[in-house]
């Protein structure tokens, strides 16, 4: 198939032109095994053309694992016979930094005698300001065409197809004006051309540094932080809770629906305790990830992510970390794999490493779930201050603030210790400007991490859902949960569970939930529906309820996992992205031994008060 | 008198620059990783161009410095690392 390459600098529009172009096909692969650095998807409108979408980079000479990415990924594939047209990004509103990317570009293109189109990103913004950009003039000045698009309204993407389709459709010999140009002086023609054909006025600025004028004011600025921090974890349980009830209202109709139907008792048994109540309780948290998802990824695109950056940089430092360890921790908030993922974006190899450190320790959605369900059962619904704060939604934002002070903590301890992690590097970052996040793409993005994390999660709690339920089943056919192999396995684990007042069968959770820490709800359910008398699904938290937890361990078992590091594709993407293996070991272990210990403190404090 | 125009005497490096104030960069400091020196150059922190710093916050937080048409967040390390001159 023939192959289309699109790059362009950090915040020219990029994946909003994939998207655009592909027809939002863009192919969710942050995961193990599949490689996020390259995305690729089909055109909308020619399904035979296959469009590959670079990160961002500042130019060809890379200082960032991102960047290094960008630039080998990219000479390798511009040699390559099927690579027929280059796509180069600019951002028109600030054309002098986006050029020296694009007249590397052209340069390589120019080497390979392979056509490029440099594309004027922004145009609207331009001419919202009422400003012309100068395409014809660029185009004479680079010999390449240039093509004004907004990649946002879609101005410009007629003109676009049809270059596609005219270049690639023509025998292609390139000029070598660019490709003979020497490092300076590509920097200087980069500038010069800025000059020359960028904007004149400083009216985009103005508008975004009023708005800076607010989030970034010395006191307030601060204030704003916290107070957005706060409604995200609000708003995980206020904005998802409806979702969250329609859900358990379909299971709670589904299985009244489906289990009269079944004749054969055992099977009955299964659908009702390892479908329903395994696999069941999991699917109740998919709104609380889509609003996470949303959210996040609502600040990182209305700029305000890079302000938040900037904000945490001086506190973070004090922990050994840097403002740009800020994105990493929070995409950590959803998930750790595209946090340690964001983490390339780091420059600094000792920053990098202590950020890798604690990002396991962020709260991720995974964790959700076993928070949910042990907040629901322990906490009361009830809200104060007048109704404005919710008492589980306060707790929610009390655990997800303990894993953040324990990753802070493990970095500045690690950071003071004599382990040796690589060199150092100032910070750098850019502050883009303001604008609205594109609705569409964004609801997209959540919806396809929603579908992610229920297709990889779903099937490891499915088997080890299925796996539980068999051995607590058998052998007598599920009349006694004790007695049962699940039982026995149960018991003979018991003695290191004790300490933190858990009987057997939270232990045989925790045992379940090693390599994925999801499983824990799964498994519960599963657990709980064999040894409930009900035939429908029933919540999970009223059983735990029902089964004597004290609030010493159910704190304990918070504690436990907002430390313990049981997520099997964690270690393997930190193995890959750090190049070692004995990073993520030294992790595994370490963080068991501390999440039990601090556990066990937990306990034996919650139960000296209650 | 506007605020960009304001005279500095002082100051020989842009961390030293506050808020509403320019200046000419001249060059930068040969301690700074010859890489970064590459990025800084990059990002239009060159010799001869004016900068501004837009915004400088209280307890040694990074400062807002505009070069042309882009916005930069820049820390102590790198910043005391931009040689300048006033304009």
């Amino acid at each position: 198939m023939k192959k289309v390459l699109l790059i362009g600098s950090p915040n020219s529009g990029k994946s909003l032109l994939f998207n655009r172009l592909t027809g939002l096909q863009h192919k969710v692969a942050n995961f193990p095994g599949v490689t996020i650095d390259v995305s690729s998807g089909n055109f909308h409108q020619m399904p035979d053309l296959q469009l590959l979408d670079f990160p961002g980079a500042y130019s060809l000479r890379p200082i960032s694992g991102e960047e290094k990415i960008t630039a080998n990924k990219f000479k390798e594939l511009i040699a390559q016979e099927q690579c027929v047209l280059t796509l180069c990004i600019v951002d028109a509103t600030r054309l002098e930094k986006s050029l020296q990317l694009a007249l590397d570009v052209i340069g390589e293109c120019q080497k390979k005698n392979k056509p490029v189109i440099v594309l004027a990103n922004m145009i609207d913004v331009l001419n919202k300001h009422g400003i012309d950009f100068d395409t014809r003039g660029l185009q004479e000045k680079l010999q390449v065409p240039v093509i004004g698009i907004s990649a946002k309204s879609g101005l410009g993407m007629d003109a676009l197809l049809q270059a596609i389709t005219e270049i690639i459709s023509k025998p292609f010999s390139a000029t070598q004006n660019i490709s003979l140009l020497s490092e300076k002086g590509i920097k200087d023609l980069a500038f010069e051309l800025g000059d020359t054909f960028g904007p004149k006025t400083d009216l985009i600025l103005k508008t975004t540094s009023r708005i800076d004028d607010f989030f970034l004011h010395s006191f307030f600025g601060g204030f704003v932080f916290f107070a957005i921090m706060f409604v995200l974890f609000q708003s995980i349980f206020t904005w998802a809770a409806p979702a969250m009830d329609g859900i358990e209202s379909i299971l709670v109709w589904l299985s009244e629906l489906l289990l009269p139907l079944i004749s054969n008792e055992h099977a009955k048994n299964f659908v009702s305790d390892a479908l329903f109540g395994g696999l069941g309780s999991f699917l109740v948290f998919i709104p609380q990830i889509f609003v996470l998802t949303f959210i996040v990824g609502m600040l990182e695109d209305s700029g305000y992510m890079a302000r938040a950056a900037l904000i945490c940089h001086r506190p973070l430092r004090v922990f050994g970390l840097t403002g740009k360890s800020f994105i990493p921790m929070l995409s950590g908030v959803a998930c750790a794999i595209p946090g340690i993922y964001a983490a390339r974006n780091i420059d600094s190899p000792r920053k990098r490493f202590l950020t890798y450190l604690a990002i396991p320790l962020m709260p991720c959605s995974a964790r959700l779930p076993v928070y949910t369900l042990l907040i629901a059962a322990f906490i009361p619904g009830s809200s104060t201050f007048g109704g404005l704060i919710g008492l589980q939604g306060l707790a929610m934002f009390l655990i997800y603030f303990f894993g953040l002070f324990m990753g802070l903590l493990v970095t500045a301890a690690v950071s003071k210790s004599n382990i040796a992690f690589g060199g150092d590097l100032p910070f750098v970052l850019e502050m883009p400007p303001y604008r609205l996040p594109s609705w569409f793409p964004l609801i997209r993005h959540s919806w396809n991490r929603c579908k992610h994390f229920v297709t990889k999660a779903g099937t490891i709690i499915f088997t080890v859902t299925v796996v539980v339920w068999i051995l607590g089943y058998f052998p007598n056919y599920g009349a006694d949960l004790s007695s049962s192999y699940l039982g026995a396995l149960g018991k003979l684990i018991e003695p290191v569970f004790q300490p933190l007042g858990l009987d057997w069968r939270y232990g045989v959770a925790i045992l379940a939930s090693f390599l994925a820490r999801e499983v824990f709800v799964g498994t519960l359910g599963a657990m709980f529906g064999i040894d409930g008398a009900e035939e429908n699904f029933v919540p999970l938290a009223d059983y735990i309820q029902a089964s004597g937890l004290s609030v010493g361990s159910g704190f304990a078992l918070l504690v436990f996992y907002a430390i313990a590091l049981q997520c099997v594709s964690t270690l393997v993407v930190l193995n890959k992205e750090s190049g070692s293996l004995k990073l993520p070991l030294a992790m595994f272990v370490s963080y068991m031994i501390l999440a039990y210990f601090s556990a066990f403190i937990v306990f034996n404090v919650v139960e000296a008060l209650v | 008198m506007q605020k960009t125009s304001r005279q500095i005497t002082s100051q020989t490096n842009l961390w030293q620059l506050k808020a509403g104030q320019s200046c000419r960069i001249i060059g930068l400091d040969s301690k700074l990783d010859p890489r970064y020196q590459e990025r800084v150059l990059e990002l239009g922190f060159r010799p001869h161009t004016k900068v501004q710093c837009l915004r400088s916050s209280a307890f040694g937080a990074p400062k807002v410095y505009r070069v042309s048409s882009s916005v930069f967040s820049l820390d102590d390390s790198i910043a005391a690392c931009i040689q300048i001159e006033p304009v």
